[in-house]
Order: structure tokens, then C-alpha cells, then sequence
């Protein structure tokens, strides 16, 4: 389930997103992130959506790289539409002899439209850039904050390990719910998801302990700072971003 | 009986990052035979385990177990996994054996054939070994007394005498029992099978 999201699965093509430095495209990635997160509003979702579809285009992706929603994720937005739509408010509009207020309904569609587009920026990065890049690229944007104290190093070195083990993890949860399957049936739903839940968890943090060990007997990590030079890949990708920054802080 | 007719698998079929992991088997295992299958890393041997065990639906082709599709039978079929930690859903040896509904003294049964005594219901499933995870992973498919049993790899990474065991374990199934060894190691696995098929590439080639 996990694995079909393909997060940070790199797609090798020649486009100008992926001839962009990593740098440049997690910079945008985060000034539309803080401006959506900041102004939630049709528009800017609109914007943020766009950008997707539009990138998927220009980094030359086929429409298969977009994962299929689970069928539990579909039935989850389903139910939450529904008590969306019962909870009512503006605007109304007239069913019959009923007047039904659907400003539930469309608040629940703007979530769901902010969480999807953040999370489609961020497989649109993950699909254009490989996945070293990206960590060494995130230890670039931290830099400043060391000044101030902030344990950047260790930040990085997390990162670029929890990227490793992202891939395990999923497989692992994939592996523990197909275990679950062979289960007789009888047992409640909710029992068995939560065994799945605790069994994943189980075998990460054991996996966490053992990167731990790892780091302690070989010393820090050091995530090489090399990045390829600014090019006018970046120069398009970081101007197209300035763009729609400004028009989501705009609306 | 085990059949596949013309099966192959693509991961991520139809994506940028598909990959071919079987191209047209062609296999029929007996009831009751035992078989290791064999292949270097990245042959498909794992595949072609999941989908016996009928946990992966065939992109091509058909697998049959006892004339029903295999995925219809993942609750009969017991696949042992090699990082054995995460078929074990539940906390402790008895919760494990609780899960599946078996007969307690059948469970207890398969844990003294693989060395254990009763004290070890109560232990916490972290606190075991590799080995000993794996071999509480069989006693639990031993006690469900499945028809066909599929190993991953069951030998990878155990001590001389948790080997001694679980192969002593594997002899005493009735003969009736279908077991399918995924192996590296074909002299010390010997004793799980009496036919080698070979895997390289996702084909089927000889050994």
C-alpha cells in the first residue's frame, strides 16, 4: 500500500526539472509549501495543483508514475465527506424542499486539496531528483540555522538516513500486512490493523537501533556538501517558483 | 499440488520502474515432494516463493495450489519468511499460536520438536534470537499443519545447532506435506529437498 505512493523513486529523463540542482527545486518546494500552508485557499490550492500536473508534464513523467489511491484512503475521505456535508454551515443551496449547507463539505475539499498537493510536490521532487541529492541538498538549506545553534549535521544525518530506510520500511509494512492476510478470518479488523501497525513499528525502531550502533562504531556521518553548480536549469526552476510564491501570497 | 503455467511477474507493471522478476515457468511440484530452489541474488526466488505462497498475483500465467488459485490460499499455504520477525504478529510465543487458533498442545508439540520447552510461551518475541524467532515461525506453521509449506532461505544466519533442529523439524512433517526451499546454500539445505531446480534471470534453468 505504502509502497505503490513511489515517494523519492527518482525517474531518469532529460527535462529541465531534472537538469535543475536539487538545491534549487527543494527551495521552491518549500517556499510553495509555507505559501499554501499559510494561505489554504482555493486559488493558491489551485496553483499548487497546477504546478504538479504542469511538472509532471514538462519533467516528461508518464501519468503511471501517480499512485492509485488505497481503497481504506478512499473509503476514509469518503466517510469524513459525508459527516463534512452533515456538519452544514455556508453556503446553502436549495435540495427540493431541503436547504443543505454545504460549507463542511467544502471546507473537508480544501484539506483534502492542500494535504494531496503538498504531498504531490513533494513525489513531483522525489520523482526529478535522486534521493542523495536531495539530502545533501537539505543539509545546503540548513546551513544558517547552525549559526543559531541548530545541530544541522545530526538534522542531515537523520534525514539522509530516514530516506535510506524509507524503502525498507514501506516494503516492510507491505510484508507484515500480507502476514496479517493468512490470518483465519474472525478477528476484528481494527485488532489486526493494530498488530500490522505494532509489528512495523517493531522492526523499525530495531533497524533504528542497529543505524544507531552503526553510526557510534564508524563515528558521525558526513554527507558530502558537493552539489552540481547553479545552471540555467536552476535559474528556470527558481524564477518559476518566485512566480508562484508571489501569486499564492497574492490571493 | 503445485502448478504454475506460464508465470511471470513485472513489479510495478505499467510504471517507469517496472521490473521483470519471472518470465514463463513452467513447474509442477507433487504433493508431498520436497523441493529446493536455487539462483543467484536477484534471480527471482523470493517472487516465485510469494507467489506460490499466493501473497503476489501472478502478472502473467496461472498458479494453482491443489487445483485453487494460490492466492486462495495464503490461509493453508505457510510461507516462512527469512526476516522472520515480521510474520510474528503478535507479542509473545503463546499470542502467536493463539492467533491462528491451534490446538495448544499441537503448538506445543512443534516448539519441543524445534527444542523449546513450555517455558518458553511467555517469552516476548523481541527478546529472542534470530534463530529462535525462525524457529518459533515454524513451530507455528507446523502446529497449523499446512499442506505446503514455502521456506525463504529458513537456514540463513542460524547456528550449527538451531540447523540440526529445524531440519530434524522439517523430517518429521507427514509426507503428505508440499515443502519448497528458497536456497543459497544447497548442501546445507540437502536435507529439505529431493530436487533441485534452478532460477537464474527469472527463468527457469538447470541447476
Amino acid at each position: 500500500m505504502i509502497s505503490r505512493l513511489h515517494l523519492l523513486r527518482f525517474v531518469d529523463r532529460q527535462s529541465v526539472i531534472h537538469r535543475a540542482g536539487a538545491r534549487s527545486k527543494v527551495l521552491v518546494m518549500i517556499a510553495l509549501v509555507f505559501g499554501l500552508s499559510f494561505n489554504p485557499l482555493w486559488v493558491p490550492v489551485a496553483i499548487v495543483w497546477g504546478t504538479v500536473v504542469i511538472g509532471i508534464a514538462v519533467a516528461r513523467l508518464p501519468f503511471s508514475v501517480v499512485p492509485r489511491p488505497p481503497r481504506p484512503l478512499l473509503a476514509a475521505m469518503a466517510i469524513s465527506m459525508i459527516f463534512g456535508l452533515l456538519s452544514g454551515g455556508e453556503p446553502f443551496v436549495q435540495f427540493g424542499p431541503n436547504e443543505v449547507g454545504l460549507g463542511g463539505l467544502l471546507l473537508q475539499l480544501r484539506i483534502f486539496g492542500v494535504t494531496l498537493g503538498l504531498l504531490g510536490l513533494t513525489l513531483l521532487t522525489g520523482w526529478t531528483t535522486r534521493a542523495a541529492d536531495l539530502a545533501s541538498a537539505a543539509g545546503w538549506t540548513l546551513k544558517p540555522l547552525a549559526k543559531i545553534g541548530v545541530p544541522t549535521g545530526e538534522i542531515v544525518a537523520a534525514l539522509a538516513l530516514a530516506v535510506r530506510a524509507l524503502p525498507l520500511i514501506a516494503n516492510e509494512f507491505s510484508t507484515v500486512a500480507a502476514m496479517a492476510r493468512t490470518e483465519p478470518a474472525g478477528r476484528p479488523v481494527v485488532e489486526r490493523g493494530m498488530a500490522v501497525l505494532t509489528t512495523t513499528a517493531v522492526a523499525s525502531v530495531r533497524r533504528a537501533s542497529e543505524f544507531g550502533r552503526s553510526i557510534e562504531a564508524r563515528g558521525p556521518i558526513v554527507v558530502s556538501p558537493s552539489h552540481t553548480p547553479w545552471n540555467r536549469y536552476d535559474a528556470i526552476v527558481l524564477l518559476t517558483g518566485v512566480a508562484l510564491t508571489a501569486a499564492i501570497a497574492l490571493t | 499440488m503445485i502448478e504454475l503455467r506460464q508465470v511471470g511477474y513485472v513489479h510495478d507493471q505499467g510504471t517507469p520502474w517496472e521490473a521483470r522478476a519471472l518470465e514463463g515457468i513452467d513447474l509442477r511440484i507433487d504433493a508431498g515432494e520436497r523441493v529446493l530452489i536455487t539462483g543467484p541474488n536477484g534471480s527471482g526466488k523470493s517472487t516465485l516463493a510469494w507467489v506460490v505462497a499466493g501473497h503476489v498475483e501472478p502478472t502473467e500465467g496461472e498458479a494453482h495450489v491443489d487445483g485453487r488459485a494460490a492466492s486462495e490460499s495464503i490461509t493453508t499455504t505457510g510461507l516462512l519468511l527469512q526476516h522472520t520477525r515480521l510474520q510474528i504478529l503478535a507479542p509473545t510465543v503463546q499470542a502467536e499460536g493463539a492467533r491462528y487458533g491451534v490446538d495448544p498442545l499441537r503448538h506445543r508439540h512443534a516448539l519441543e520438536v524445534l527444542g523449546f520447552d513450555d517455558s518458553i510461551l511467555a517469552r516476548k518475541i523481541d527478546e529472542m534470537s534470530l534463530g529462535q524467532q525462525r524457529r518459533v515461525a515454524l513451530a507455528g506453521l507446523l502446529a497449523r499443519q499446512c499442506p505446503v509449506l514455502v521456506l525463504d532461505e529458513p537456514l540463513a544466519g542460524l547456528d550449527r545447532k538451531s540447523v540440526a533442529r529445524f531440519l530434524d523439524a522439517v523430517d518429521e512433517l507427514p509426507p503428505t506435506t508440499t515443502v519448497v526451499t528458497i536456497t543459497h546454500d544447497i548442501e546445507a539445505s540437502a536435507r529439505l529437498g529431493s530436487r533441485l531446480i534452478g532460477l537464474d534471470e527469472g527463468r527457469l534453468v538447470a541447476p
